[in-house]
């Protein structure tokens, strides 16, 4: 086993000296203010790949202060792939079976202790672990609880996470848990480049050599980091300089108290570094650049969360609530079919039973499950195994917990001549593993041969491109159902790819009537095959029309939705929808159907431009899907991204 | 440690006798040549000789001196801890030459097989928590060749990128806690298609071609004339491009010895620096990614100095994947003009 202190290879190559980097002073100095003070509660960089972020990191450690005894300082990285029990500590597994021994084996946290832990893309770590990671760096403890051991180890280290914001963004709830936050970017000035990689080239070709060319500036930056923490302490800051933090703080709209008293903390670093004793206010301001910047409020308030217009059903026959409708009813332009609609009318609820569909019957739990889900799914069998579990549930074997759960009772199970290890029934343990897992998002289009419709598949088109390019999203797919003219099509099988995307978007059909139906029938026929393939997905779909529907489906697809069959009868027409026309009534039955169906959620963009105030079908299409309608005045593909992010997440 | 390693040494058809493809062809050289240049991505469609040209690759393959008994197949000139520790004990190591190999990750590989495992043999019988290896601990100082990298778990790139940017795996899990050497030349071939990679592993990738089918009739026929001939004797098929292999070896060789005379003057860097500004790359590991290319080329083609041109033909291979992309661009490589106007 390797003590993994300062020499990171295992070799002699030394580190790349924190005096050596080239510009960046920004991190530079946030990493400086924690080696002062290891008490700032973590320095998170955020910024593009490849701008020195690690190295910085990896240089801190070399600049701290060796420990007694002359042992290097410790730099711990924490790998992706660590368990809590390698984090936290454990049971000694050896001692135990050996000995019989209950003997607890120090966790990384601890073995941090006086030097730096480093999180590379903390932003991909288990929360878990993050929040574990957290609660040490802030509380200077490692706490253990486990396995019938109840330890503390110190563990004061400074604590360095990095994350890239195009891998997928770090929670607002972690972020704040950070002292100090530096955004790091690539040095834009060619003479400052060329420096770097004249460095960086010198470096790889002799590292031996170029550490012991910059030896005499990391000797004068410890001995000053060395001089600035004994100053620490007789650091003062007067009532002016803490109003100052508060205020700043109060300004930036940060929330809570960790702003201003991470901002005071840095303060106080600033002054002990430049040798002064008293903190002057431009120290605040400097400070607050590193504390505030990222804790700062959007300038826009988020958009408040839609309602549901309709609550999860237990009861589907009860018609849905009316909300927001126009006292006299929606204006419907099917006039020519009012005589066949009266005729529905007489027939009795409940004399037809209803017809078998297509549409799988609701499960009892799904609706429940549908809601905001996070994009990490426990206990499948793929996945990073994350901690052990004592529940038996049939999932894969934990080697190691098993072993540890079975160590302290070896000397009583041994037998003379018998196997090393006896394990008990009761010592199993079972791995619970954590996957990202992806989304599908579903675009229904309405290409039908009115004045907004190619706008419409443009935008959609671009929206798809768009929503597939973003990088953090990449597990995640996408796929489009036109309607237009006597059907719809599948234009985009769900994919992941842009070029695929790009190829089977590149003509988009628009013209002639507008088949609702038949595209909700076609959304319907999507999701009914991605979901037998992925029980676990919660699709989002996402229909844009002007919610005129003016095509029934045809005759043999349309009996399972046909409105004269009473079963299907959407509502039971005291929905308050009044009594749209038979295409009308057809879809809002669909509608009913996909929501009750599947495990989805939906989402109703009225792309009716809206100059004339006759009403649509959108509300009535979405409250009946329990879905949210919006209403995009200016149809853009960023309006529609927006809108998917909103609703994604 | 059994079943780790795929190695391609027995029939396959040889590397010169691939048609076209010189990009893909110069970068897989570049990386034997000089592992440090950080591997290579391959994209492109289906049955363009992408996992061909990385197996044909082994052949190819310069010996190095390896510790032979190490399970990291460690440098005896650089010993890995575990032999440092053997050395210390006064211990010899054993020294052999050992031919580079191409260890193959397959895309269903679990988390276990990929870092290493708590060794259940010796845990049973001892009682002992003993690591046993992973295919990390076979790849380093070798090839780690990726198949539809793409497809590849979530999980296992995090992995894979954690190693492949420090050169070292650390295995904290399941009562183990240990570091290894894992420093390995990654090269991944991927279909576009099939789904994009993640950012952060194609920028880990030293270099990145585009690979395309043939669109010439006359190398199309070509292939189909040596397939053929391949597949009806692989062996006298294989004998027959031994020669070329040969030369290709010996360039190879040449090269590895030329490089670390060769030089880069300033107005070399200052090109460097220009071009990666000018195409508007991420970072700075495009710098020195494209100017260890170029520095290879000029080894490659037996010059000790750098060429400004030599910077131009390195950034079509050590660029492209590595510029920001307008929001609904699709990734170019066709960068030569642009370079040009810089």
């Amino acid at each position: 086993m390797t003590q993994r202190v300062n020499e990171i290879e295992g070799s002699r190559r030394p580190v790349y000296p924190f005096a050596a980097i080239v510009g960046q002073q920004r991190l530079k100095l946030a990493l400086i203010l924690l080696g002062v003070d290891l008490g700032l509660g973590g320095v998170l960089l955020r910024g593009d790949k490849g701008t020195a972020k690690s190295t910085a990191a990896r240089g801190l450690a070399a600049l701290l202060p060796p420990l007694a005894g002359g042992r290097p300082t410790p730099f711990v990285e924490l790998p992706l792939g660590a368990t809590e029990d390698r984090l936290a500590g454990g049971l000694d597994l050896g001692a135990a079976v050996r000995e019989g021994r209950l003997a607890a084996r120090r966790g990384l946290l601890a073995r941090a202790h006086e030097g730096v832990l480093y999180v590379d893309e903390v932003n991909l770590l288990p929360p878990h672990l993050t929040h574990l990671v957290l609660d040490a760096a802030v509380s200077g403890m490692a706490r253990l609880e486990r396995e019938g051991l109840s330890l503390t180890h110190e563990a004061r280290f400074a604590l360095v996470a990095s994350y890239n914001p195009e891998e997928g963004p770090l929670g607002p709830q972690l972020a704040d848990r950070f002292g100090l936050c530096v955004g790091v970017k690539g040095e834009p000035d060619p003479a400052l480049r060329v420096e770097v990689l004249r460095r960086r080239l010198a470096w790889e070709a002799d590292p031996q050599g170029f550490a012991e060319a910059w030896q005499d500036e990391q000797d004068a930056l410890r001995a000053r980091l060395i001089k600035a923490r004994e100053r620490l302490p007789q650091v003062e800051m007067a009532g002016a300089e803490r109003a100052l933090a508060a205020a700043l703080a109060a300004q930036a709209g940060s929330q809570g108290q960790r702003g201003e008293l991470a901002c005071a903390r840095a303060a106080r670093a600033l002054a002990a570094w430049q040798s002064e004793t008293r903190v002057a206010p431009e120290m605040v301001e400097l400070a607050a650049e590193l504390a505030l910047n990222f804790r700062r409020t959007r300038s826009a308030a988020p958009p408040a969360p839609l309602p549901r217009l309709l609550q999860a059903d237990d009861n589907p026959e009860e018609p849905p609530t009316r909300r927001a409708v126009e006292e006299d009813g929606p204006a419907l332009e099917t006039g020519d079919q009012a005589g066949q609609e009266r005729s529905l009318r007489v027939l009795a609820p409940g004399a037809v039973t209803p017809v078998a569909t297509r549409l799988p019957a609701r499960e009892a739990t799904s609706r429940t499950q549908a809601g905001r889900r996070s994009a990490r799914e426990i206990n499948g069998e793929r996945g990073r195994y994350i901690r052990a579990s004592a529940q038996r549930l049939g999932r894969g074997l934990a080697l190691d917990a098993t072993f540890r759960a079975a160590a302290p009772h070896q000397k009583a199970r041994r037998t003379p001549g018998g196997p090393a290890l006896v394990v008990a029934e009761p010592d199993i343990r079972e791995k619970v593993r954590a996957a990202r897992r992806g989304r599908l998002l579903l675009f229904c289009v309405d290409a039908s041969g009115s004045m907004n419709a190619a706008a419409r598949m443009n935008t959609t088109k671009a929206a798809v491109l768009g929503l597939l390019t973003e990088a953090y999203q990449k597990r995640d797919r996408v796929g489009l159902v036109a309607f237009g003219g006597a059907g719809a099509r599948e234009l985009l099988p769900p994919t992941s790819s842009v070029e695929v995307a790009r190829r089977m978007l590149a003509e988009l059909p628009t013209g002639g009537k507008t088949p609702l139906a038949a595209g909700l029938v076609g959304v319907g026929a999507v999701l009914e095959r991605e979901l037998a393939a992925d029980p676990k997905l919660t699709p989002l779909v996402i229909i844009l029309t002007d919610g005129r529907p003016n095509v029934p489906l045809a005759a043999g697809q349309a009996k399972e939705y046909d409105p004269r069959v009473a079963g299907n009868k959407g509502g039971g027409w005291g929905d308050g929808w009044g009594d749209g026309g038979y295409a009308d009534r057809e879809v809002l039955n669909l509608a009913r159907r996909l929501h009750a169906g599947f495990r989805a959620r939906f989402v109703v963009v009225d792309t009716d431009t809206g100059h004339h105030h006759e009403i649509n079908l959108c509300r009535a299409l979405a409250e009946y899907l329990g879905a949210a309608c919006v209403s995009l005045r200016r149809l853009t593909a960023e309006g529609v991204l927006d809108l998917v992010r909103q609703h994604w997440e | 440690m059994t079943g780790v390693e795929n190695t391609y040494s027995s029939v396959q058809l040889p590397f010169a006798a691939i048609v076209g493809q010189e990009d893909m062809k110069q970068a897989l050289m570049v990386n034997v040549v000089n592992p440090r240049v950080g591997g290579v991505l391959i994209r492109g469609e289906k049955g363009t000789a992408k996992s061909t040209a990385v197996r044909a690759l082994a052949e190819l393959l310069p010996a190095q001196a390896t510790v032979g008994d190490c399970p990291y197949s460690c440098d005896p000139a650089a010993p890995c801890p575990a032999c440092q520790e053997r050395l210390a004990r006064g211990e010899e190591l054993p020294v052999e030459q050992r031919r580079v190999r191409v260890v193959e990750l397959p895309v269903g590989a679990t988390e276990d097989r990929l870092l290493g495992t708590l060794d259940l043999e010796a845990a049973l019988a001892t009682g002992e928590a003993r690591f046993s290896p992973g295919i990390l601990a076979a790849a380093n100082r070798q090839i780690l060749y990726v198949d539809e990298v793409n497809l590849l778990d979530d999980h296992l790139v995090d992995v894979l990128l954690d190693a492949a940017a420090m050169g070292v795996n650390t295995v904290e899990r399941e009562s183990v806690s240990m570091s290894h050497p894992a420093a390995f030349t990654l090269v991944g071939t991927m279909n576009p298609e099939e789904g994009e990679l993640r950012p952060q592993l194609t920028d880990r990738f030293g270099l990145c071609v585009q690979v395309r089918g043939l669109a010439d009739p006359a190398s199309r026929q070509e292939v189909i004339t040596r397939q053929l001939a391949w597949e009806a004797g692989p062996a006298e098929f294989a004998a027959s491009w031994r020669k070329a292999g040969q030369e290709l070896s010996q360039g190879i060789s040449a090269a590895r010895e030329l490089l670390p005379k060769v030089q880069a003057g300033d107005e070399v860097l200052a090109r460097v620096v220009a071009v990666s500004l000018g195409l508007g790359t991420d970072g700075h590991r495009g710098d020195l990614t494209l100017l260890k290319c170029a520095l290879t080329m000029a080894a490659l083609e037996g010059r000790d100095a750098v060429q400004i041109d030599d910077v131009n033909k390195a950034a079509l291979l050590a660029l492209p994947h590595r510029l920001r992309r307008r929001p609904l661009a699709e990734m170019e490589f066709d960068i030569a003009d642009k370079i040009k106007r810089i």
